[in-house]
């Protein structure tokens, strides 16, 4: 006898299957390794199964379950409305694939018992907002409070349970809590804008009011605090996972609400204020970098020297910016984990990240030391480094335009790049601490995985070209 | 209740809740930014009854909320705030005095008289006073209590704005939501910053660690020394100290970075 399978939509199997893997993992959490390898692939089969989503096909049964899902049935509670778009596509399957190659980090070197059941948490959350539709307010009005809290939730994630000083987490919600309540008011005045169309005062208020909260809600210079802070004190791989899931989200948001509110270009100096504040966050983190004391910090002021070129790619009028924003950040993953994967090691057997104490690990650590190093640089846009071609790219894009503001970019990459050469001299320098201990043939082997992947995108960048596109696809329509 | 309470939301008690709020700036004391944060939720409830037109079951729970947050603070604050080093480097009695009082002439001085959203000049100013001891609070320390302060007396007239201007009960209660786990996350941070304190007691005493503390990490620093030298050192403390293998290290006596769950 052959019963009509229970069919039920994706976002609520998507949401509740994250939820219950956080809630399972929890439970496991004493077996660290075993519980980010199952996690790992968990969230890899969910990337893959979306990714091969057609929307011309919505039902898809599920091999071996009784049920199917509706990939573009919508799922209501109290107000809100979620829904699988093209646009959110690409966001849930780069979220999967980040949880899942982090899963597969955190197995080697530990991130925390509670990092895999966490993320998982707020992975659903990361999902809700990609997936929200319709909400008491309009979705990129609604969104910066989600984001604010799955900031705030992030703080837990970050300090890990370490005994340190709780300044990144703690820094890493400000900015959000501030900037939430400018797109609530914009929603009134937004809701003052048929009343009397002839009046465009409460659309320049709510432009830029929106425009204002957009920008805090990038988190650029001087607002970055949270940045250096938790790559210092936070665990590598937590703190890189953390930064690429807000800023994916931030990415996200932004694109809804230019495309949404299409007024808010036109009525707000959002390009300008760009500019300037992608231009402030790249020369800082640049600058900043060159001085630095400590590994963390390095990476974290290198990693904002590379957001600020984003931010300043945004700025870019036209069409030509989105397809290089994502390809900035494409490449800016792929650099974040490799120096992650390095530091993690690196952290793991030193004992910290001070200058001081990572006197000659390279000899002890050659392919840890060496992934950090290449992950550093590619942030830096250094030729032979995965991020050199966006870099370049993207100064040309902006040069166009001034060729000032390149220049003082290119300055400053050279800052951050001056930074990581003083520790190349140091991790390669006569060692100091025979004790030091040496790294384990798990930690080479993925050491080896993430130099291939950013040497195979600093050679071939255009590995790149397929998924781009597609994500390109996915957000225009 | 809000009838009865109906002075606080007059010019006279509004200004008296703006000097509440600056006072608990002024006293950096942990108890009586607690009671600040109450009175002025009250001020704000009463307020938002009885000149923004909110429902009082919304401003009761705003109330309720605050209460929730302080209750969630002040766990956490009476265990750490009196050996909490961040919280006494937001300067001295008198600099905080004169921070707020700069404030104050500069506001006086320049005539700041603003008036938005059709709130009326007196709750705009109110408003944007408790912003702006939200930004002093924030910018006079880096302690999480006082962040937590700080953030609540920017979450006070947000709620009554948002409330007041959209009036959506679900937006309501995320706000509320957002707001108690904020006090919950500072509330974490106070605990796990105080811990490197109380292991630096227990340090003292292990002779593995005689060179002080990793001001970056807060960690122990361990000296530089041949393997032979830790190795016999390692077996002849094990038996006698009892801090020999503290929760932050290995069994070779170097830190590790392990973390633990929160």
């Amino acid at each position: 006898m052959n019963a009509e399978p229970v069919v039920v939509s994706l976002p609520a199997l998507l949401v509740g299957g994250l939820i219950a893997a956080s809630a399972v993992t929890y439970l496991l959490r004493g077996w660290e390794r075993t519980t980010a390898l199952l996690g790992a692939v968990y969230a890899a089969a969910w990337a893959m199964w979306l990714w091969q989503t057609d929307f011309n096909a919505p039902v898809r049964r599920l091999v071996l379950a009784r049920f199917a899902v509706d990939m573009s049935a919508p799922f209501e509670r109290i107000g809100f409305s979620l829904r699988l778009e093209p646009g959110a596509l690409p966001i849930l399957v780069a979220s999967l694939w980040l949880a899942a190659a982090t899963f597969t980090l955190a197995a080697s070197v530990s991130q925390g018992r509670s990092f895999v059941p966490f993320m998982f948490a707020l992975l659903a959350g990361y999902a809700v907002v990609a997936l929200l539709t319709i909400g008491p307010l309009a979705p990129p009005l609604i969104t910066p409070l989600l984001l604010a809290g799955l900031s705030v939730a992030g703080a837990f994630i970050l300090q890990a349970g370490r005994l340190a000083n709780p300044a990144g987490p703690l820094r890493s919600f400000i900015p959000q809590i501030f900037a939430f309540p400018l797109f609530l008011v914009a929603s009134h005045f937004i809701e003052q804008m048929p009343l009397n169309p002839q009046d465009v005062s409460p659309a320049f208020v709510a432009a830029q009011l929106m425009a204002l909260g957009l920008i805090i809600m990038l988190v650029p210079v001087p607002l970055h605090g949270a940045q250096p802070a938790t790559a210092q004190t936070a665990p590598p791989i937590v703190a890189v996972t953390l930064n690429l899931f807000y800023q994916l989200a931030v990415l996200h948001l932004l694109f809804r609400t230019v495309t949404t509110f299409e007024f808010t270009t036109q009525l707000a100096p959002l390009g300008v204020w760009l500019t300037w504040a992608g231009l402030i966050t790249a020369v800082w983190g640049g600058f900043a970098a060159a001085g630095t004391s400590h590994a963390g910090r390095l990476l974290g002021y290198t990693a904002l020297h590379d957001w600020g070129l984003i931010i300043l790619v945004l700025a870019v009028p036209g069409t030509r910016s989105w397809p290089l924003v994502l390809f900035l950040f494409g490449l800016r993953g792929v650099s974040l984990l490799t120096a992650a994967v390095g530091m993690s090691v690196l952290e793991d057997r030193v004992g910290g990240l001070h200058m001081d104490r990572l006197q000659g690990a390279g000899s002890r650590m050659p392919w840890n030391s060496a992934a950090f190093l290449l992950g550093g640089l590619g942030l830096a846009g250094f030729p032979l480094s995965a991020g050199f071609t966006g870099h370049w790219a993207a100064l040309q894009i902006v040069a166009e335009t001034d060729w000032r503001p390149a220049a003082v970019v290119l300055l400053a990459s050279g800052g951050a790049i001056l930074g990581f050469v003083r520790l190349a001299r140091l991790l390669y320098g006569p060692l100091l601490d025979r004790a030091m201990l040496r790294e384990h043939a798990v930690n080479v082997a993925l050491a080896l995985v993430v130099l291939l992947l950013s040497a195979s995108l600093a050679i071939a960048p255009q590995i790149l070209d397929g998924p781009l596109s597609q994500a390109l696809l996915a957000f225009s329509s | 209740m809000f009838d009865a309470l109906s002075a606080l939301s007059t010019p006279a008690g509004l200004t008296f809740t703006g000097v509440v709020a600056a006072m608990s700036i002024i006293l950096w004391d942990w108890r009586a930014s607690l009671a600040a944060l109450l009175v002025v939720q009250s001020a704000v409830a009463v307020l938002s009854v009885n000149l923004l037109a909110v429902p009082g079951q919304w401003a009761l729970i705003q109330i309720a909320v605050m209460v929730l947050a302080c209750a969630i603070l002040a766990l956490s604050a009476a265990q750490t705030m009196r050996h909490s080093s961040s919280a006494q480097q937001s300067g001295t009695y008198l600099l905080r005095l004169v921070a707020v009082a700069f404030f104050a002439g500069a506001w006086e001085l320049l005539e700041v008289r603003p008036d938005f959203l059709n709130f009326g000049p007196d709750v705009s100013s109110f408003f944007v006073w408790l912003a702006v001891c939200a930004a002093l609070t924030l910018g006079l320390g880096a302690n999480p209590f006082f962040t937590a302060v700080g953030l609540l007396f920017w979450f006070v007239p947000v709620q009554a704005t948002a409330a007041a201007l959209i009036g959506i009960p679900a937006l309501v209660a995320l706000i509320g939501i957002l707001q108690l786990l904020a006090a919950l996350a500072c509330s974490y941070l106070m605990l796990v910053e105080q811990a490197p304190q109380s292991l630096a007691h227990e340090t003292l005493t292990d002779i593995s660690f005689p060179e002080g503390r990793d001001l970056e990490t807060t960690r122990e620093r361990v000296p530089v020394t041949s393997l032979r030298e830790r190795l016999a050192r390692l077996r002849g403390s094990s038996a006698r100290s009892q801090y020999a293998r503290m929760p932050d290290m290995t069994a070779g006596g170097a830190p590790t970075t392990r973390t633990r769950t929160p």
